[in-house]
């Protein structure tokens, strides 16, 4: 009677309308427990605290400083930098939750509830969007709180512009990136050192090739929008840097707003193909191959006009 | 068995199983990406590419202290300290070995200070460890992004961290933090905090 019973639970969770509510209930608790876990909390106090200290200056008041209060650096946070950290601990505490079975030792446990892996696995992906608000809220109030509607100063010209809504979006983007990349990597490598590790490689290389004043060999190639995080900043000579951090670094040409479009388009694309990844472990259904096929198609397409838009 | 001779007698013997039972994919993966850092970014200052290398060498022995039988092993005569010190003595001769290898390698750079960075960055992994392993269940889980954290505020730091004595107060700070997180919880001190928060 009993196995009959567990059966009947099994098969009816598994009809597409008790499935869809299963993973929005988890989703708003593992949403929840994503809000208040101390990593994701450090992330978004370090987004919070660089969106505050940089402030819109202009070329009279410009210095540069450890704390980056460089010309540009407004622009260059909504551009996505500022969300850089909020992406990082995005990564790393959604797949704390997603390896918190394994690390318990409930995975045996879960295996005995009606609800499968897959929908454990797709509550996880959909608790990322909880991070995705942060982050949308953040850029939203750092938009107003810059008086970006008005324009930014982004050289030594004091030339204004306004950041498009392309811009805007990409740091956004990244955060969904990192955290279903965060999911889809505890599904495959259910290590965390590997985690560490290859957030450690994320960072080291967006610092090293794209971020990094004194190196920086991709800023100036269109290769840096295949990195998640990639400013649409062209330059009218080889050493300029936006944001410059000294007139010595001056020399914008103007933002690639086609570029960062195309580049959003990318970042979804690789969303979904991480996602449908990550879904692909516990599932390995013929339309799952079909979207993952599908999705790695755009992304392929995708990549291509962004470096040569 | 609190003489010290039976006490390095002790940590004699528990070398050999210690080095046999530890999880060495971490420290190899990390030792083997601070050499590929350093390989992949020649055109960066010799320094960054070093200190790179030092948190990737840290983050490999953040996990040194973490000990699948310390449950176990938790009623046996060998005290919590004595295990973590073979423990990261054992995990230490790697990343050291890999850091000379770098070190050597480099020229035009702050040998003496970037040391210390590695000293700094190592002491803290392990102390971050210890203190997981004191509050959690693993200590590597909760020393890794405490690292990371770490490291965070020293690039962010409005101090400059290039110098040494900034790495030398972490080095002294981690080194302390560890060993009184190393302490064996049934110590007077432990015990008396305990009867008092009871």
């Amino acid at each position: 009677v009993t196995s009959a019973a567990h059966e009947s639970i099994a098969a009816r969770v598994e009809r597409p309308p008790e499935r869809q509510r299963l993973v929005a209930a988890l989703t708003r608790a593992e949403g929840r427990r994503l809000v208040r876990h101390p990593i994701f909390l450090v992330g978004v106090g370090l987004s919070a605290f660089i969106f505050a200290i940089d402030h819109d200056v202009s070329a009279e008041s410009a210095r540069y400083h450890r704390f980056s209060v460089s010309l540009g650096s407004a622009y260059s946070n909504l551009m996505g930098w500022g969300l850089v950290w909020l992406a990082f601990a995005t990564l790393l505490s959604v797949n704390l939750a997603v390896l918190r079975s394994r690390r318990d030792g409930t995975d045996e446990t879960y295996r005995s509830l009606p609800a499968q892996l897959r929908t454990r696995t797709a509550a996880h992906l959909l608790a990322v969007l909880y991070a995705v608000g942060i982050g949308l809220a953040l850029v939203a109030v750092d938009f107003l709180y810059q008086r970006a509607g008005n324009g930014l100063i982004v050289d030594y010209s004091d030339r204004t512009v306004v950041p498009s809504a392309d811009e805007l979006a990409q740091g956004v983007l990244a955060v969904l990136v990192f955290g279903i990349f965060g999911v889809a990597l505890a599904s495959w490598l259910p290590r965390f050192k590997v985690t560490l590790l290859v957030t450690f490689v994320l960072f080291a290389s967006q610092w090293i090739y794209v971020s990094w004043i004194e190196y920086r060999p991709l800023a100036h190639s269109s290769l840096r929008w295949l990195f998640p995080l990639a400013d649409s900043a062209t330059y009218t000579r080889p050493g300029a840097v936006f944001p410059p951090p000294s007139r010595a670094y001056d020399g914008l040409a103007g933002f690639d707003v086609a570029a960062a479009g195309w580049h959003l388009l990318y970042l979804a694309s690789l969303t979904i193909a991480l996602a449908v990844l990550a879904l692909f472990r516990y599932s390995a259904r013929r339309r799952l191959l079909w979207v993952s096929g599908l999705a790695l198609a755009v992304l392929g397409t995708a990549a291509l006009p962004q470096l040569w838009a | 068995m609190t003489g010290s001779r039976p006490r390095a007698r002790q940590l004699l013997l528990l070398v050999r199983p210690t080095v046999r039972s530890a999880d060495w994919r971490a420290p190899v993966a990390s030792g083997a990406l601070a050499v590929v850092v350093g390989a992949l970014t020649s055109g960066v200052s010799p320094t960054l590419r070093l200190e790179f290398a030092a948190v990737a060498l840290a983050l490999g022995a953040s996990s040194a202290l973490d000990d699948p039988a310390a449950d176990s092993l938790a009623a046996s005569p060998a005290p919590v300290a004595l295990r973590h010190a073979v423990r990261a003595g054992c995990a230490l001769p790697l990343p050291a070995a890999i850091w000379l290898l770098l070190v050597l390698r480099s020229h035009g750079i702050d040998r003496g200070t970037l040391t210390l960075e590695l000293a700094g960055l190592l002491a803290s992994a392990l102390a971050l460890g210890a203190v997981g392993a004191r509050v959690g269940a693993r200590g590597g889980t909760a020393a890794g992004p405490a690292l990371l954290g770490l490291v965070t505020a020293a690039a962010l730091s409005p101090a400059s961290m290039s110098r040494p004595l900034p790495w030398a107060m972490v080095l002294a700070v981690a080194g302390a933090a560890g060993a009184a997180a190393s302490r064996d919880p049934a110590t007077q001190v432990w015990r008396q905090y305990q009867t008092r928060k009871a």
